[in-house]
């Protein structure tokens, strides 16, 4: 039976447990009249009543007793699970990674170009820091065979110069001497 | 608060006493910074709400507790990744949330068993009980199970609203929340689902002669 169309939404919010004192009261002084609102409530709850699933049995209940247990070991379950997959994953990317060094070409740097100021500093450096840190060293080295492989065995020193040797000694005629050995 | 401590990792942690008092936002906070005890609390303050919702869907009993648990998992695992994007002030609406992820793996799962009759919970429980007409006892019976048959018939969005108010009891607020629409939206769709089964029911009864 259709029920008064002010009325439909009361009488469903009444049947679903849902209306306020004051609609309640409204809605009953209607029904007093209405012989359709009534039997329109009628349908509806018996509507409800059938499609609601009947109460859980003892046994189902029972059976509930184990639901956190079991969601709680799925969890855990789930939980390793999660920490496997982070640990595998840390592993394949270290891996890939130390295969991407591994394989990668190896590029020589670009030489690195001196600036003026440190070409100019480089310059200034005395000549005995770029032979050696002595004037001894140097005299030795000037004193050596030109032809000798090493510079491992020097001339011994001698405090003074023999007979002869005097003409050697001296620069200009040590290089006369090299040029023109038949003078 | 007094029901509560601070947790390891700074979160605040309801005291074991407390449990019962707190609410599910603060249980499952609690839960997710790594205490144990407001777990439980929360399993069992919802089990029979997901179970409820759950059994209209299901074949065996066995069935239905399997997708309590189900439900459960999910709502939780979806409860740890949502916790960071929510700020502190947000509310973890876990009652929504388990409410929708039952109505949804119940669904699944029914699609997914096809090949068998829906909703045997129902069909087993509904057994006439003896009374003083064992016939209209059996006509009762049998209008209920075409009843059900049409509720699992009828468009998504009532069928949600609809055994989210007869099967888990949720206000029109609660059942709003778990779907994403609003109040006056669920009362609506539930006014459309209810008109749906009355016709339906009235044509059967045409049929047979009845009223």
């Amino acid at each position: 039976m259709k029920a008064c169309v002010e009325f439909e939404g009361l009488i469903l919010d009444r049947a679903a447990g849902e209306i306020s004192p004051e609609d309640d009261a409204r809605l009953e002084a209607h029904q007093a009249g209405c012989k359709a609102c009534r039997a329109a409530e009628r349908e509806t709850r018996q509507a409800l009543e059938f499609a609601a699933l009947p109460a859980p049995t003892a046994a189902e209940l029972a059976a509930l007793d184990g639901v956190a247990q079991g969601v709680r070991a799925a969890l855990r379950a789930a939980e390793h699970r999660r920490i496997w997959m982070r640990g595998a994953l840390a592993g394949l990317v270290a891996a890939a990674a130390a295969a991407v060094l591994f394989l990668w070409p190896h590029k020589t740097p670009p030489a690195v170009q001196p600036t003026p100021a440190e070409e100019q500093a480089s310059n200034a450096q005395p000549e005995e820091a770029l032979i050696g840190s002595s004037g001894e060293e140097l005299e030795i080295w000037a004193q050596s065979d030109p032809f000798a492989d090493t510079f491992a065995e020097p001339i011994p020193a001698r405090a003074t110069p023999e007979e002869g040797e005097t003409a050697l000694l001296d620069p200009q005629t040590h290089v006369d001497l090299y040029l023109n050995p038949g003078e | 608060m007094g029901g509560e401590r601070i947790g390891a990792r700074g979160h605040l942690v309801p005291l074991p006493g407390a449990d019962a008092q707190a609410s599910d936002d603060a249980l499952c906070r609690a839960f997710l910074a790594g205490s144990e005890a407001p777990f439980g609390e929360l399993v069992r303050r919802h089990q029979a709400l997901v179970y409820a919702l759950v059994r209209r869907y299901a074949q065996r009993p066995e069935d239905a507790r399997d997708l309590t648990q189900r439900a459960f998992l999910r709502a939780f695992e979806a409860a740890r990744r949502a916790l960071p994007r929510l700020s502190k002030a947000g509310e973890i609406p876990f009652k929504a949330w388990l409410a929708r992820i039952a109505i949804n793996l119940g669904k699944n799962h029914l699609r997914q068993a096809t090949r068998w009759r829906p909703a045997p919970v129902a069909a087993l429980e509904s057994a006439p009980e003896p009374g003083p007409s064992a016939a209209d006892a059996l006509d009762r019976a049998e209008r209920e199970k075409r009843t059900r048959a049409a509720v699992l018939e009828l468009p998504r969005r009532q069928r949600e609203v609809l055994t989210l108010r007869i099967d888990g009891g949720l206000a029109f607020a609660e059942i709003a929340q778990a779907l994403g629409i609003t109040a006056n939206a669920a009362k609506v769709h539930f006014h459309h689902a209810v008109q749906r089964l009355k016709a339906r029911m009235a044509n059967e009864d045409a049929e047979e002669g009845r009223g």
